[in-house]
């Protein structure tokens, strides 16, 4: 018994025993508790400067540490600290809320409070650049465009932003129309590609409710699969041992389900999203914004990164889209993309 | 099996059986302006399995205990705890036998239970959670091989690192013993084999099902291995 008892004792020594803050090297991890939501932070990278990039992360759904197991988010580290901010209800985020309650507004002011967080522990000096990837661009523009949040922010990163879902549906239907075509013509996966048009032709695009939108991106997913397989999408690099354990860190099942029942099966949500356009909203941003967009992402077709270069209201924008690319630049090509990140941030920061 | 509760907004309380599993509007089953109200699908397997380890405890055979010894009513048993199978923690656990019947082929025992444990999830947070379980285990008599099933509620409660708070003025406060606290009931299912051992008397291994109620906006299931010693 008096073994067990050591053996306990230096167990629990060992788990809270702590370490000192490396600044150049952060680890750290804080939650941020906001209406009802316990939403952890995970914040990693070189955080000397004080420069913050803020993962807005996919979905909803998704999880904020996915993004980790890229080589673009290790590159990022060396230079800045990503803060991996897990949205309300979605990975590890815990707490007690009602799902009736959940809106993107709502989902504005947890980044609003994630900000003030970050200014309180780091310092008012520290800079915040967003970077929204598909779900996350419509959470990120929604942010932007509200009150004077944008004055907190230095940049606006969207990578295949999702800022309006009635555009998305339409302008994905045409990039599959035109390219399923011209895959028919090389005789690539030509009758799979033929099963995509035959079902893509058929839609009213005046009246698209949930389901097939629903079903316009399963088609999209499916239509990058085949690209990537005949090599016109770059194929991601291989997992490393350490994204093994990025992904051990993860808490897959909890999350799914937590997701599910927060956003799949929340209909008044998920109503909201996919009916939400922000596109004649874009001119109220006025902060510097770089829009990155892989040529073939059929999820978030690239149109909506042109529009969106079109419409901020600032001369300091930049659009690159990404010549081998899908819904997912920063796997597909990462040296490019953390290339433009890097050349953003340092000329804004 | 698909319950639904049926709240008439007129005349209440009619039971209806239905498929789905949201709240849904009875135009959609040719019945106008009533909703269904139903049961979440892990309620009902909650549910289902309650009622299976109650009629198995209330049609075990009735045991006379008399031949045990108070001493070898209560033994503790302690056991690795991995939270999804890989994540860590340790668990003990205070075993009370109220019941026990031998006879030639196993012996069969009724165990009141209490469990405390942690788990660490890595680079994230802690939790600790508390549950109590009346427990059926059948002993083979030929070779000490067991299984048990168990069953009872319980509360887990996670505790996490640096947590602030933005209060409704926008000022962001510091928060002491930060956590989130869950309703858990779990459910086990385990085999193990007694040992000719003076310290660790038997191995077990056990399958918990925990489910945190009111988590996020509804109910999250922990699925754990718990591989221990009775000592």
């Amino acid at each position: 018994m008096k073994k067990i008892i050591i053996f306990l004792s230096l167990t629990i020594l060992i788990f809270f025993s702590c370490k000192k803050e490396d600044i150049a090297d952060l680890s750290d991890v804080i939650y941020i508790r906001h209406a009802g939501a316990d939403m952890p932070a995970y914040i990693y990278g070189n955080a000397s400067d004080k420069i913050f990039i803020i993962l807005l992360h996919g979905g909803p759904g998704n999880n904020a540490l996915d993004f980790r197991t890229s080589r673009s988010a290790k590159e990022l580290e060396e230079k800045y600290a990503i803060v991996y901010w897990q949205q309300r209800g979605q990975g590890s985020s815990e707490g007690h809320f009602d799902a009736d309650d959940i809106t993107i507004d709502l989902m504005t002011e947890d980044l609003n409070a994630v900000l003030k967080v970050l200014k309180y522990k780091y310092g008012n000096e520290s800079r915040f650049f967003l970077m929204g990837h598909s779900w996350g661009g419509e959470l990120g523009t929604a942010f932007l465009i509200k009150d004077d949040n944008q004055l907190q922010i230095n940049g606006w990163i969207e990578v295949d932003g999702a800022h309006d879902i009635p555009k998305i549906n339409i302008e994905a239907i045409k990039m599959l129309i035109n390219v399923g075509n011209e895959q028919i013509e090389l005789n690539n996966n030509s009758e799979k590609w033929q099963d995509i048009l035959d079902y893509v032709m058929q839609i009213d695009t005046n009246n698209i409710n949930n389901e097939t939108g629903r079903e316009i991106n399963r088609q999209s997913h499916q239509a990058e699969r085949y690209l990537l397989n005949d090599n016109f999408i770059q194929k991601p690099e291989g997992k490393t041992m350490q994204d093994i354990a990025i992904m051990y860190q993860q808490d897959w099942l909890t999350g799914i389900i937590s997701a599910c029942y927060t956003y799949v099966y929340n209909s008044k949500f998920y109503n909201e999203i996919e009916t939400t356009s922000l596109t004649g909203e874009l001119n109220k941003i006025s902060i510097p914004c770089l829009f990155l967009w892989g040529k073939y992402d059929f999820v978030v077709p690239s149109q909506l990164g042109v529009d969106a270069y079109n419409l901020v209201n600032t001369t300091d924008k930049k659009v690159v889209i990404f010549e081998k690319s899908g819904h997912f630049p920063m796997e597909n090509q990462a040296d490019e993309f953390v290339d433009n990140v890097v050349t953003f941030i340092e000329s804004y920061k | 099996m698909n319950v639904g509760f049926f709240m008439d907004q007129n005349n209440s309380n009619t039971i209806v059986m239905n498929k789905n599993l949201r709240p849904v509007t009875l135009a959609k089953n040719n019945i106008k302006n009533h909703t269904v109200y139903q049961f979440p699908i892990t309620l009902k397997f909650l549910l289902i399995l309650i009622l299976s380890v109650c009629s198995q405890i209330a049609f075990s055979q009735v045991a006379d205990t008399n031949s045990l010894t108070n001493r070898q009513k209560y033994y503790f048993e302690v056991s690795y705890y991995g939270y999804n199978l890989i994540k860590p923690g340790l668990k003990a656990n205070f075993n009370f036998i109220f019941k026990q019947k031998p006879n030639e082929k196993k012996t069969n025992l009724l165990i009141a239970n209490a469990h405390l444990g942690f788990s660490w999830y890595p680079h994230s947070h802690f939790a600790i959670f508390n549950y109590y379980q009346i427990a059926y285990r059948g002993i083979k008599s030929k070779n000490g091989k067991f299984f048990t099933i168990a069953l009872g509620p319980g509360v887990y409660r996670s505790i996490y690192p640096k947590t602030y708070k933005v209060t409704d003025d926008g000022n962001v406060e510091k928060i002491y013993f930060p956590g989130s606290t869950y309703f858990s009931p779990a459910l086990t299912f385990g085999s193990g084999k007694e040992l000719n051992n003076k310290i660790l008397k038997a191995r077990f291994i056990d399958v918990v099902l925990m489910f945190l109620f009111d988590y996020n906006t509804n109910i999250v299931p922990l699925l754990s291995i718990e591989i221990g010693f009775k000592i």
